[in-house]
């Protein structure tokens, strides 16, 4: 509509500057003409004011619309035009570069001409033309018009191309900032009007694509995204995301939430399957939704069943068979180590009482978990188990951080809060808060609000709010224990495979001591319950995180009754716990953390190393002397060292070539110089990362707009769509880079400007008659 | 000197008291013996106790049963000898406050709870106390049960049995009989000083429990493991030619020793604690 009413795109207006091409005999003339207008004007108000036809709105009305008609006819004869610099035809350079990626080759071309073409096909015949009539394409063709045009692809490397070669779409991603990068240093000095960049929009946003971008804007040579494909597809099914933890123990219960797209699959039935080496390892199926985004969250459990580093592939099939846009994004792999143990968690329990022994007994058998326990037996006389030699805890608990902090999970039994010193307390808090352990709660008469932990720096820990009352009942309350929606959702309580009322509701009551107020912001119930008398709602085991670590709480003192109570061979007493230990010190980090950037690395890329340093108080370590030994799928082994980040401090990261695909893993040693020789100053990490085709350029492969509209309002370009490639033209017509020459093109004859005319004419001569004036 | 002839008197009134008592009892005997012989119960009379609702206190928990025989007397609880119910209930009492006063376990100190082997509420309860086994003969039920409660997790003390010097070993005998149909093909591994239950609290210097009345019964101890393993954990103690449930009834009469009661304090905490903590 603007471009018909001012003849010109807006762009235009905003490029160029507004003059008038009148001369001064015109000017002169225009002058009397002005002059005698006014006079006119003059004399047609007094004549309306001596009817009494025109009331004063009605003059005001009349005047305006005359002086309209008279005032856009003056403009028009005054001769305007738009002065913009304009391309010097063939003499300024033009660089189109198109994406070769895989993702090109998905068939989506719905605003392009020609339907169910694939992105590759509309490239191919825009910038090479038909195959063997040695021709460029339309929009190749249409630059040369006015441009010298140099054309590249890109993917993952970039590189020039002429006309009469065919392009191949297989490349694994798309790296424009590269490609720019070649691009500058190709067309250094040469007059270049703008670039344009042929993609679907999956381009790798990279620190080298922000700081090309920042280049071209300072060198004011504009970027042109011209979006292929579709921004939608009408029928797909993809997995968006999957989150599973990076590590986990073995045996353990993981969790894996999968994030679903599927357009076009609304109401039909899928199938997700976990592969671990090919074996189908869990699987679940489940009816789309109607409404809505279509994208969904699945959730699947599974048991780690072999240690190591396991690459479980997620696989979604729809039952329908039927075809969709792309097929490669319907699996996708993620690794996860599976560790084994034993890892260390100290109980400390102040009461002799069966809980602590049945607690013991459920994860006696568990090999990932080592429960050492210190038992307050009597006034100051501790009994030890499960303890690596004479000298562990020989002192009682822990008074020193480094002591302390060598365990993973810290279970308090029921110990009252004076019994430690400020100094402790303070070092339970940061062993959550800073070492990113565990800390669980137990319920029992000397716990909890009832053993003075109100006000004490403990109590940020737990979970609930505490009363400063302090009294114990002697009966406490039975409860029927049901877990809340997370937690019937919760990996750490599916103990027997099944999470139906009827299971919960056949377990024995437990007894519940403690009074705890409401939940703490963060925090999160799982297991609650009603107490058998008065049906009143009662917590039974709640979670927040805090800090780098986590806090739990588990109120009733008599677990053991489920142990007890129900069948010999039942094991919902041992998985309980085991569960609930595991769950504790799950993802609580060592001194060394080391991960590679992203787990898994396109093959002929960088895989980028990192590792956080702490010594053994679990205090960053900047000192650090930190190495990594890498050994790759056919055994090589190399090593290097990491270097230090000046910003983060602790973190250090170093860089490495991938060539061989495969499972790599890393051992990052860690020398924090501290202690004697004799002492164990080394810590070490390790992980695995893959190297391989990711596929990565069907995830999202849906024509995506984000980094093209930021690089184009970033260099003062503009994206365009795939069928507006005259306007493309036009607009690199006008660029103010390149070779430019003054041209003026007129607005004399732009259809507002008769339309302002007729307007006021027109009007003014209906109103009269309307009122009944001459 | 000739007797008197009130003393005479006396005597013989006593003396045909006696002979009555003894006709009664022997009569009182006879009759239950052959009704445990038939396999009735019912001989054995119910009687009233208190009952201690489930609580987070350690509660002591006697075993109940039907004893193969049982009589009258003076000396136990309602007058009545009923085997298991020696030395009840002064000395769960007694026990009950040496545990408040020496250990940080929090028990009950009114008394224990009676409770029969095939009663739901003695899987609350994992640690028993059961007297006198030379008289018990449990039912296939109850022995399923106890079966269930040891496996699980629970432990049972097994006291005062005493054979006569130089006799037949019924009471061992009859003990080791349901012992076997308890778990059949199991052990009674003598137990070790320097096993755990000996040393988990109190570090005891012998295992010398000789009874000061019956100095000529050996006292030896004995042990059933999980998996017959006596690596593994102690399921049932078993005390053979002890009382240490004696020792706790009559610690604040002064009947025995000071240190043979102490020791017999000591055995039983250890016992406790051992079943707190295996």
């Amino acid at each position: 509509m603007f471009e018909f009413l001012f003849n010109y795109r807006s762009e235009l207006f905003s490029q160029g500057e507004l003059t008038f091409l009148a001369g001064p005999v015109r000017l002169l003339m225009l002058s009397v003409g002005l002059a005698l207008t006014a006079w006119a004007l003059h004399r047609y108000r007094k004549s309306l004011t001596g009817s009494d036809k025109a009331s004063g709105p009605v003059q005001g009305l009349l005047l305006a619309l005359r002086a309209l008609g008279v005032g856009a006819l003056v403009v028009a004869l005054l001769e305007p035009a738009l002065a913009l610099s304009a391309i010097k035809p063939q003499e300024s350079f033009v660089a189109v570069l198109a994406d070769t990626s895989a993702s090109m080759t998905v068939t989506d071309t719905e605003d392009l001409d020609q339907p169910a073409a694939t992105r590759a096909a509309w490239l191919d015949r825009s910038l090479v033309g038909a195959p063997f009539d040695n021709e460029p394409g339309d929009l190749w063709r249409d630059l040369a018009t006015r441009f010298q045009v140099r054309a590249y692809a890109f993917d993952e490397t970039a590189g020039r191309i002429d006309f009469a070669e065919p392009l191949s779409f297989d490349g694994r991603r798309s790296d424009l900032g590269s490609a720019l990068t070649m691009v500058r240093s190709e067309l250094t000095g040469v007059p270049l009007a703008g670039v344009v960049v042929l993609t679907d929009g999956a381009i790798e946003s990279t620190d080298v694509l922000i700081d090309e971008s920042l280049r071209f804007r300072s060198a004011g040579i504009p970027i042109f995204p011209v979006a292929v494909g579709s921004a939608r597809f009408d029928r797909d099914l993809e997995i968006a995301e999957i989150r599973v933890p990076r590590r986990t123990l073995l045996g353990s219960t993981v969790l894996a939430q999968v994030q679903i797209g599927y357009p076009g699959f609304a109401g039909e039935t899928i199938t997700v399957e976990i592969r671990d080496e090919g074996r189908v390892i869990q699987q679940r199926t489940a009816e789309l939704p109607v409404g809505g985004d279509d994208t969904m969250s699945l959730e699947l459990s599974f048991r780690t069943q072999a240690e190591g580093t396991r690459s479980l592939e997620f696989a979604v099939t729809p039952q329908s068979r039927a075809a969709e846009a792309v097929t490669l994004n319907n699996t996708k792999t993620v690794l996860l180590e599976v560790e084994s143990g034993p890892h260390k968690i100290l109980y400390f329990e102040g009461e002799p009482r069966f809980e602590y022994k049945f607690i013991r007994r459920a994860v006696a058998e568990d090999p990932q978990l080592q429960l050492v326990s210190l038992l307050r037996m009597a006034d100051n006389r501790f009994y030890r188990q499960s303890v690596d030699g004479e000298d562990e805890l020989r002192g009682g608990f822990p008074t020193r951080r480094e002591e302390l902090f060598k365990y993973r999970g810290l279970v308090l039994g029921s110990i009252e809060a004076s019994f430690f010193t400020y100094e402790q307390m303070r070092m339970i808090v940061d062993f959550a808060a800073e070492r990113g352990g565990g800390v669980l709660f137990l319920g029992g008469s000397n716990a909890l609000a009832e053993g003075g932990y109100a006000g004490t720096p403990l109590s940020e820990l737990i979970p609930t709010e505490l009363s400063d009352r302090r009294e114990v009942g002697p009966r406490g309350v039975s409860v029927n224990v049901q877990p809340t929606a997370l937690g019937r959702e919760h990996a750490a309580l599916q103990l027997q495979g099944t999470s139906d009322d009827a299971f919960w509701a056949s377990l024995p009551e437990l007894l519940v001591l403690n009074r705890t107020g409401r939940l703490k912001p963060g925090a999160a119930a799982l297991l609650a319950g009603q107490t058998a008398g008065t049906q009143e709602a009662q917590l039974v085991l709640a979670h927040q995180r805090f800090g780098a670590g986590s806090s739990m709480l588990f109120l009733p003192t008599d677990s053991f009754r489920w142990q007890m109570r129900l069948p010999t061979e039942d094991q919902t007493h041992e998985i309980l716990w085991r569960q609930i230990l595991r769950w504790l010190i799950n993802g609580v980090d060592d001194r060394v953390v080391a991960s590679p950037q992203r787990d898994r690395v396109e093959l002929g890329g960088d895989a980028v190393l990192e590792a956080t340093v702490r010594d053994q108080r679990f205090q960053a370590d900047p000192n650090a002397l930190v190495e990594a030994e890498v050994t790759s799928p056919s055994g090589a082994t190399s090593r290097f060292d990491l270097t230090w980040d000046p910003l983060t401090e602790g973190r250090y990261s170093g860089e490495l070539s991938v060539n061989e695909p495969g499972l790599h893993a890393v051992t990052v040693f860690a020398d924090t110089g501290e202690g004697s020789q004799a002492t164990a100053a080394t810590a070490k990490a390790n992980f695995t990362f893959e190297a391989g085709s990711l596929n990565e350029e069907f995830f999202g492969a849906v024509r995506q707009a984000g980094v093209m509209t930021r690089l184009a309002s970033e260099t003062g370009g503009q994206t365009f769509a795939g069928n507006d490639i005259s306007a493309l033209i036009d607009q690199l017509s006008y660029s103010t880079a390149g070779v430019t020459v003054r041209e003026e093109r007129p607005l004399w004859n732009m259809p507002i400007l008769l339309c302002l005319i007729l307007l006021g004419l027109l009007g003014e001569w209906s109103a009269r008659r309307w009122k009944g004036l001459r | 000197m000739a007797p008197k002839p009130s003393s005479f008197r006396a005597r013989a009134t006593v003396g045909l008291a006696a002979a009555v008592a003894a006709a009664l009892l022997w009569l009182g005997s006879s009759i239950a013996t052959a009704a445990a012989a038939d396999g009735d119960r019912s001989g054995a009379p119910q009687v009233e106790f208190p009952v201690y609702d489930y609580d987070h206190r350690f509660t002591f928990a006697r075993i109940k049963f039907s004893p193969i025989e049982w009589g009258f007397s003076r000396r136990y609880t309602w007058g009545l000898d009923l085997k298991w119910n020696h030395d009840y209930p002064q000395a769960e009492q007694n026990f009950a406050k040496v545990l408040d006063e020496i250990t940080g376990i929090k028990a009950n100190p009114e008394g224990g709870n009676l409770i029969e082997l095939d009663d739901p509420r003695l899987f609350d309860y994992p640690w028993a106390y059961l007297c006198e086994p030379g008289f018990w003969d449990p039912t296939e039920t109850e022995l399923v049960a106890l079966r269930n409660y040891l496996l699980r997790g629970g432990f049972l003390v097994i006291d005062d049995f005493f054979d006569q010097v130089g006799g037949f070993n019924e009471q061992w005998d009859n003990f080791e009989r349901q012992i076997r149909r308890l778990f059949p093909g199991s052990t009674l591994s003598p137990l070790r000083l320097d096993q755990a239950a000996f040393r988990v609290f109190f570090e005891l210097d012998d295992l010398d429990f000789s009874d000061p009345r019956l100095p000529f019964n050996v006292p030896a101890m004995y042990g059933i493991f999980e998996d017959n393993d006596p690596t593994k954990r102690l399921m049932i103690a078993v005390n053979y030619n002890m009382d240490i449930g004696d020792y706790w009834e009559w610690s604040d009469q002064g009947l025995y020793p000071v240190n043979m009661t102490e020791k017999g304090f000591r055995l039983g905490l250890n016992y406790l604690l051992y079943s707190m903590t295996h």
